[in-house]
């Protein structure tokens, strides 16, 4: 009896981890468990409605930004309960996202639904391109989903604000990862007032997660390069991602949570720690400022 | 199931049931107040919570952005037992939730009320107001699991359930011990009863120092004990001894000669039978309480007579046994001669009268194995008898072969027959009768002695002077006598013609009869039952038995002959000595004894006495009848003398009385 259940209990466990852990799924996974999930069109409102994944719902990623044309802070909460309810999502609702296939917009929107606390999201590998070019079904059909009683619930694992990042600065426990671009980060180049990175941060940019191609652009990159991308990060540490704006960190996001890392982006990024003269900063043109 | 335990297993299962239900209510107990203490900290330390975060929580509610947000969740993922918090706005609508799922779905279906705390799913569950400056701008609910707190109960579950062995373990040794002093009495009374020798009534009491209730047990039972010992003792003393006397009784000594018979290392044992003589007569004369004194002497002056290892027995009446064991025939021939000694100079008084006490004894000397029970005391009753028989204050010593041992054999077997004949049988008695014919008349008239037959067992005919002086020996006249009387009358007056043509039926009577009070008792209701001529009965009495008796039975014979019964004395001229009787006795008829008319033709002497007698008895006006009137010439001599009546075989042979009834010829 005993051995029996261990057996399967086992067997339950091995066919779970993969599950678990992966963030990315494939067109024929998704294909088999589409009746179990939500399908979240990530591509603007006209794509969408030009042709999208069978039964799925649009949440073009502009939603996610509190003011995109200003910079890439995060929705509000009272904006993202909204949205959610009229979508018909709950923290329990398992979500798959797909865009274009760049994964850069669906990378965006997997944090912005894990900040707010949704606990199975996924994101399709290729997004639609890859979906159409399985010739698997498409539809111009938008279905009408239920409304929630979601209420905002923020994931503080996800997301880093000022004093978190700034705990992070002294914690050994935690890495800091600048997602800018070489030059910002050694304070060449700087999109607010100060020049540097936050102390302690490693700079990894957001391009080393995608390769340029001829036909769809920037795609991310597959699971085995990413792991050389972020062989330098330890495993056990919590990694906190900031850019300049909180745009374009979100594929390091994704990238470190497809690889199995403790992440969370700061919001705000460089635009208020940069300009925050009461914070420190390292490697800048002009000199440190102690605390 | 609960029955089949020993006390011991049923006290040590009690007090481990009873050591694991304190366990466990204590356990339920401690777990109770620890479950109450640790709501009791979790509202204390929500309702800090709720204050120390009231201005984080205003901050939610007045600028809800995601800074915000995170930091409050940051803030109060901190706080463990903290499962799940949830803001509310004025309008009590959620615009923020943290924790686990399960506790938001239920914190958005309960309705707490504000600051009482609610306690569902093991949860604590408050709802306090968001305020600042005594303005409310919303609302937080905290869900608290208050298991989350350390208190001391683990440890004290670890001390509980260390400790509950060892408790298990003392209970266990305490109960087998105790158990042990509780059951040690049971055992040790189980034990005596085992022990207990009933056989010998031997028995030792059983003590304890318990003043409680195993000492009332313990007491009890030597109490019983005691009882039983005591009544057993009284009953083996009335079972094995004669009340009256104390000596023992027929059961000890039969007892006795059971074992005298089985030792085989024994060489002789010798049994004696005693009888007084005396006895019924002073018992008669002097009544019970005389005879009841007699034997209660008697016993004890026989005792100082005998050796220690004698036993003494008293079997009923005036019957003794002794047994001297292991003793030889000339110890016991000087035992018996001393005792005969004794009984020839003892003088029993009573009431100031002293009277001779004599005794009759019958000794047998035994080996082993030699009798059964059975026999060995028939043997000391035929000694015993043989004894009686030959004359007082004597002892007959037993021999199996000898002539006295034959008859009294004989004597036995024949009062054998007698009793049966007079109860229901086999052996039976008829009645015949002998013609007494007139000599000097011619007449039709019947007259006739009645004489008694017996048929043994097995319808043999045994002579009347084979059985007669048996009866005699027996004290069985009286009984022979009335049955003859009875059985004649109620016969006879069945046929009244018969007795109208009768002249005189004689009928015989021993001397014993006539003095007999049952015999006298059986006449006189003869009398008033049956309608007969009584005038027409006459009595024979013998002429030995007359002598001494009549005297006696005077007042009786007075009454006889008012009512018309006569007397006859028979066979007289055996006894010469009693002409006397003669002249003084009340007989109406004279029977001459047949030796002198068997002889009268050739001795003159013979001839004489008849004449003789025929002349006093005429002038007595007294009938004669001569006996064994046998020829014509005898019957011619007898008229010519003046004889009344001729009985003989030439005159008529004895024949049943219903021929004479002619029950027969009908």
């Amino acid at each position: 009896m005993n051995k029996m259940m261990m057996l399967v209990f086992a067997t339950l466990l091995l066919a779970a981890l993969p599950t678990q852990a992966a963030f990315i799924v494939s067109p024929e996974k998704l294909l088999t468990q589409q009746a179990n999930v939500l399908v979240v069109d990530a591509r603007s409102v006209e794509s969408y409605e030009t042709g999208h994944i069978d039964g799925a719902v649009s949440f073009p990623v502009e939603w996610t930004f509190e003011e995109k044309s200003v910079d890439g802070t995060i929705v509000n909460p009272a904006k993202a309960q909204a949205i959610l309810r009229k979508l018909g999502i709950e923290t329990t609702t398992p979500v798959v996202i797909y865009d274009n296939g760049t994964m850069m917009d669906a990378a965006r929107l997997f944090w912005m639904l894990e900040v707010y606390g949704i606990k199975k999201v996924q994101v399709l590998d290729g997004g639609y391109a890859a979906w159409s070019s399985l010739g698997l079904p498409q539809s111009l059909d938008q279905p009408v989903r239920q409304s929630s009683q979601y209420v905002a619930n923020i994931d503080h694992h996800r997301i880093a604000t000022k004093l978190t990042t700034l705990a992070a600065t002294q914690n050994p426990q935690q890495v800091i990862v600048d997602a800018r671009s070489p030059s910002d980060y050694m304070g060449k180049t700087s999109t607010a007032k100060r020049y540097g990175h936050i102390p302690t941060a490693l700079s990894i940019p957001a391009t080393s997660n995608v390769a340029n191609t001829e036909t769809q652009g920037a795609t991310f990159l597959p699971a085995e390069r990413l792991e050389q991308v972020y062989a330098q990060l330890p495993k056990s540490s919590r990694v906190i991602l900031y850019c300049a704006i909180g745009r374009v960190s979100s594929s390091n996001y994704l990238a470190l949570r497809s690889l199995g890392y403790d992440v969370a982006n700061y919001d705000a990024s460089w635009q208020q720690w940069g300009n925050d003269v009461s914070l420190p900063i390292n490697g800048g043109l002009t000199p440190n400022v102690s605390p | 199931m609960w029955q089949k335990f020993g006390i011991r297993t049923q006290l040590v299962l009690l007090m481990l049931g009873l050591l694991v239900f304190t366990q466990v209510s204590t356990l339920v107990l401690i777990n109770w107040f620890d479950a109450k203490e640790r709501q009791i900290i979790a509202l204390e330390q929500a309702q800090t919570l709720a204050r120390s975060l009231n201005n984080d929580f205003l901050k939610t509610i007045l600028n809800p952005t995601v800074d915000n947000f995170t930091e409050l969740s940051f803030r109060v993922s901190g706080y463990q037992p903290v499962d799940a918090v949830s803001i509310r706005d004025q309008q009590q609508q959620p615009i923020y939730e943290y924790g686990k799922d399960e506790y938001i779905q239920v914190s958005r279906s309960i309705t707490a009320t504000l600051g009482q705390p609610l306690y569902k799913d093991e949860h604590l569950f408050l709802n306090v107001p968001v305020e600042a400056e005594g303005h409310v701008f919303g609302y937080a609910l905290i869900v608290m699991d208050p298991r989350q707190y350390a208190t001391q109960i683990e440890d004290r579950f670890a001390t509980l359930l260390w400790i509950f062995p060892l408790e298990l373990l003392l209970g266990l040794y305490v109960a087998s011990r105790m158990s042990l002093r509780f059951t040690q009495p049971f055992a040790k009374l189980a034990e005596a009863m085992r022990q207990q020798e009933v056989l010998s009534n031997r028995f030792d009491p059983i003590v304890t120092q318990a003043q409680n209730e195993v000492g009332q047990l313990f007491k009890g039972y030597n109490q019983m004990m005691t009882n039983i010992q005591q009544s057993t003792q009284a009953l083996r003393y009335q079972s094995h001894h004669d009340s009256l006397t104390g000596l023992y009784n027929r059961y000890a000594i039969e007892q006795a000669l059971i074992a005298a018979l089985q030792d085989e290392d024994a060489d002789e044992h010798q049994l004696l039978m005693i009888d007084l003589d005396q006895f019924k007569l002073v018992n008669d004369a002097q009544g019970h309480a005389a005879g009841d004194a007699l034997l209660k002497v008697m016993s004890q002056s026989l005792q100082t007579q005998l050796p220690q290892s004698a036993l003494l027995a008293r079997l009923g009446g005036d019957d003794f046994m002794v047994l001297l064991p292991r003793t030889s025939f000339s110890v016991g021939h000087q035992i018996v001669q001393a005792l005969l000694s004794l009984l020839r100079d003892y003088r029993f008084v009573w009431q100031g009268q002293a009277i001779s006490v004599s005794g009759s004894m019958g000794l047998v000397s035994f080996k082993p194995n030699e009798y059964t029970l059975e026999a060995l005391i028939k043997a000391v009753d035929t000694a015993f008898y043989v004894a009686k028989s030959s004359g007082r204050n004597h002892c007959h010593y037993y021999h199996a072969d000898d002539a006295h041992t034959q008859q009294f054999d004989r004597d036995i077997q024949v009062a054998g027959y007698i009793k049966e004949a007079l109860g229901s049988g086999p052996a039976r008695f008829e009645l015949f009768a002998q013609a007494i014919v007139p000599l000097q008349a011619d007449t039709d008239e019947i007259g006739y002695e009645i004489l008694i037959r017996l048929w043994d067992s097995e319808g043999r005919f045994v002579a009347p002077n084979d059985f007669l002086p048996t009866a005699e020996r027996y004290q069985l006249m009286p009984e022979i006598d009335r049955f003859v009387l009875m059985t004649y009358l109620s016969t006879v007056t069945q046929y009244p013609e018969h007795v109208a043509k009768l002249h005189v039926a004689h009928v015989n009577l021993s001397g014993g009869s006539l003095n007999h009070p049952d015999f006298q008792v059986a006449l006189k209701q003869a009398i008033s039952t049956f309608s007969f001529p009584w005038r027409k009965l006459a009595l024979e009495i013998t002429e030995t038995s007359a002598v001494g008796n009549l005297t006696k039975a005077v007042d009786f014979i007075q009454y006889c002959k008012n009512i018309g019964i006569g007397f006859a004395l028979d066979d007289f001229g055996t006894g010469m000595s009693s002409f006397e009787y003669l002249k003084h006795l009340p007989f109406d008829v004279i029977k001459i004894d047949g030796s002198f008319i068997k002889d009268m033709h050739k001795d003159p002497l013979d001839l004489a006495v008849i004449r003789y007698i025929q002349e006093i008895s005429v002038l007595r006006q007294q009938e004669t009848v001569a006996e064994y009137v046998e020829t014509a010439q005898d019957v011619e001599a007898l008229r010519h003398i003046g004889i009344t009546y001729g009985q003989g075989y030439f005159l008529g042979k004895p024949k049943p009385l219903s021929d004479w009834l002619g029950v027969n010829k009908a």
